[in-house]
């Protein structure tokens, strides 16, 4: 059965970019333009494996996103992984402490973020 | 090897042979010595004389205890103890005479295999040999003293079968303990030698190299061992120092990412190969720049222990890239000079105001200083300084993503490739301050004319005043350059402009600021003004698009239009995300008001040229600063109209015709 990846960026290009990766690879995606709506996809109906999600965003951005998800006992497991340019390592650890599994540099890697998406999504 | 190589062992001996053989031989006199007690027991039981068990042992002990203080050669004394104790072995078979005596002779086989540990196959040998003569003798001469009871000769063979056998695989022990225990020492010397001999050679390529190379545990930690450049660039590391400590001085932001990544990389979250390439790939060290790249180093059975660092010196090459690009972007402003020299001039002037506002104001008006570098960026773009656009651009984005004002270091970094480029047009051009005046034919012809035609002479100077105003045809040709520019680089060539200028001419100074601001509205008109193709053929509108920019008067105002034949403004869109920042389109006036609101834009992808709903803010600001006032109309399908009124005043003036007119 295909996993589910939530993908959190403000910018759509990005979120393009992200869908059309993980999508040849076999992922079904969902998309959300900011924190706010990130966390309604999470809570909603639909399951969602995987959380691919922007640092800086509008409204509810990265870091809180992952610490009001994180903060809900069922969803201690899934897998959150972050967005980043090469700008603030003090955003990405607090990410880390809050539950995020890791990151990845923007501009990303496709094969990269395939590869991380299948092992995350292993279970 | 040969048997008798085998055999024979070789000539050298090991200090540790020595010491072990010294010790060995001790322990073997004393151990002979105590025969003589246990003889006399044996003697007393069986009956055999035990004053005659002193005596006969005691004069053998003689041999080995002389041989003790005279033998230097310990393997020489081992041999002569092998003789002994073959010696002693007869000794027992003798005093235990009785009806046990055979079962004394076990004691012999007994002694050939203690006689291994002396490490020398010469040494069973000359047992041996020892043992089969003195059998042989002493039977012949005192059969009782071997056996007892009457024994056929060939008995003696099957003794000597025994010990045949037994000498074949003591010798074999003795060689192995030889080599194997005795040798070790000089096994491990060779090698130790081998991996001298590899450090050095290791040694000398670590010390002349030019990449830093150190390697790490899994948790970071340095090993001392490094290239020699490693330690002139960033000081030698300590043994078990964490790398992160190490550089953090030099470059922090670097060491915490490492630190970061480290984590990353062992706790195993992330497949290795994605964990590894998020490990930070440049250090900033001052002036220098190094490239920082990692090798996992795997053990015989492929787990990691260690990773590789490599630290590449890269400024050089960083400082020669940018030195040619610079070299390239010259060659571009050259040729953009060459073309529109008065609109460059122009341009200079008002990014200079630019720089002069950032430079001096205290900032705390985030938005105005986005609207700048905006303004500044657009421009730089047009006039091809790739640079200096990109230095905005990235800026810009900071800006909108933190919504803060840009850190100092960024605007210094502005500033010096501003002050950079002052430099190379200072070059380029000259200090080219415009004090020539360049009039066309049509003007010189019309002067002439005037005073011929005996015009009045105020109206005469008007017309000299008008040669330094800015004639409308000039200024559009210019604009007509800069669309086609944008719709080259927006990837949109079908498109037609058409320009309509008038006699008008008007003052290039007290309009700059709004002909450079003017810039979004064409740049809108490119990216938001034209339809792709086919929605074009569904809508019945001709194959190319068109713009079309034209000034005129009209009612005492001096009017500047922009039209497109495109989609029209979506109103429904803007409301929507002006809707989404809290803006009720009621509150400020109207709808077309939402077209000059920042941060409103229908556009989602923000590209280098347009799309954060700052320039039109921008260019209202700069139109009613000269008190003119700006109206979009716009019809869904149909195209978009943006015009700008303005006053009509001493700034304007309408052109020759009208005074030639009036004076015939």
């Amino acid at each position: 059965m295909a996993k589910t990846v939530l993908v959190v960026d403000d910018s759509s290009t990005v979120r393009q970019q992200v869908s059309l990766a993980l999508k040849q690879a076999g992922f079904e995606i969902v998309e959300a333009a900011d924190g706010e709506e990130g966390i309604a996809h999470v809570t909603g109906n639909r399951a969602i494996d995987m959380v691919v999600c922007d640092v800086n965003m509008p409204n509810v951005n990265g870091l809180e996103m992952v610490e009001r998800i994180k903060k809900r006992p069922e969803h201690k497991s899934l897998p959150i992984l972050m967005l980043t340019t090469e700008g603030q390592p003090s955003m990405i650890k607090r990410a880390k402490q809050a539950g995020a599994v890791g990151w990845i540099l923007k501009p990303f890697d496709a094969n990269q973020l395939v590869a991380a998406a299948k092992h995350l999504t292993r279970a | 090897m040969k048997l008798s190589r085998y055999l024979a062992l070789p000539a050298e001996m090991t200090p540790f042979e020595r010491r072990y053989l010294t010790r060995l031989n001790k322990v073997a006199l004393v151990f002979f010595y105590l025969h003589i007690p246990a003889l006399m027991a044996i003697a007393w039981v069986a009956g055999t004389g035990v004053l005659f068990a002193l005596a006969l042992t005691s004069f053998v002990m003689v041999g080995p205890t002389v041989a003790f203080r005279t033998v230097k050669n310990p393997r020489h004394l081992s041999v002569v103890y092998g003789i002994t104790a073959m010696l002693m072995g007869g000794l027992l078979v003798h005093f235990g005479q009785g009806p046990v005596q055979i079962e004394m002779h076990f004691y012999f086989f007994a002694l050939l295999a203690m006689l291994c540990m002396f490490a020398n196959p010469m040494v069973n040998i000359v047992a041996a040999v020892t043992v089969a003569l003195h059998h042989l003798i002493v039977w012949w001469l005192v059969p009782s003293s071997v056996f007892n009871y009457d024994a056929q000769w060939w008995v003696v063979l099957v003794h000597a079968a025994f010990v045949v056998l037994e000498t074949i695989a003591t010798c074999f022990i003795s060689r192995e303990f030889f080599d194997n225990v005795i040798g070790l020492e000089k096994i491990v010397e060779a090698r130790t030698e081998t991996i001298r001999e590899k450090q050095r050679d290791m040694r000398l390529i670590l010390d002349n190299v030019e990449t830093g190379l150190v390697t790490v545990d899994l948790q970071g930690r340095l090993s001392s061992e490094c290239s020699r450049v490693v330690a002139e660039w960033f000081g030698a590391p300590a043994d078990g120092q964490p790398i992160g400590e190490w550089l953090r001085e030099r470059d922090p932001n670097f060491a915490e990412w490492l630190g970061l990544a480290m984590e990353g990389v062992t706790d195993g979250m992330l497949p290795p190969e994605v964990a590894l390439a998020q490990l930070p790939r440049q250090l900033k060290d001052g002036a220098s720049t190094y490239s920082v790249q990692y090798q996992l180093i795997r053990a015989a059975d492929d787990s990691v222990a260690k990773m590789l660092v490599i630290f590449t010196d890269i400024s050089e090459r960083l400082r020669s890239e940018a030195a040619q690009r610079h070299q390239s972007d010259l060659l571009q402003l050259f040729q953009h000079i060459m073309r529109d020299k008065h609109g460059f001039i122009e341009f200079l002037a008002e990014a200079d105001e630019i720089m002069r506002q950032l430079r001096a104001e205290s900032h705390t008006d985030v938005d105005h200083v986005k609207r700048l570098i905006h303004t500044l960026k657009g421009n730089a773009a047009i006039f091809g300084m790739r640079r200096l656009s990109e230095i905005c651009h990235d800026i810009e984005n900071r800006i909108s993503e933190e919504q803060e004002m840009p850190a100092e270091s960024e605007l210094a970094g502005l500033r010096e490739a501003w002050d950079q480029i002052r430099v190379d047009l200072a070059k380029l051009m000259g200090e080219h301050h415009d004090r020539s005046i360049e009039i066309d034919d049509a003007d010189y012809e019309a002067i002439i004319q005037a005073v011929l035609n005996g015009v009045d002479p105020r109206q005469v100077v008007r017309m000299i005043e008008s040669w330094r105003l800015e004639p409308a045809s000039k200024r559009l040709a210019r604009i007509e350059q800069q669309i086609r520019a944008l719709a080259q680089r927006m990837g949109k060539s079908d498109v037609q402009v058409q320009i309509e200028p008038h006699e008008l001419r008007f003052s290039s100074e007290r309009y700059a600021p709004f002909w450079s601001a003017f810039i979004h509205v064409l740049r809108n008109a490119v990216d938001h003004g034209i339809d792709e193709r086919e929605e074009r053929a569904r809508r019945g509108k001709p194959v190319t698009a068109h713009i079309r920019v034209g000034t005129r008067i009209e009612e005492g105002n001096f009017v500047v239009a922009v039209e497109d034949d495109g989609p029209g403004v979506d109103w429904e869109a803007l409301r929507a995300k002006a809707g989404a920042l809290g803006i009720d389109p009621a509150a400020i006036g109207g709808r077309e008001n939402l077209v000059f609101l920042p941060g409103v834009s229908t556009k989602t992808v923000v590209t280098e040229l347009s799309g954060r709903g700052v320039g039109m803010v921008a260019v209202r600001d700069a139109c009613e600063a000269l008190g003119g006032r700006v109206t979009v109309e716009s019809e869904p399908g149909r195209g978009t109209r943006v015009s700008f009124f303005f006053p009509k005043d001493k700034a304007i003036y309408e052109g020759h015709d009208s005074i030639l007119r009036a004076a015939s």
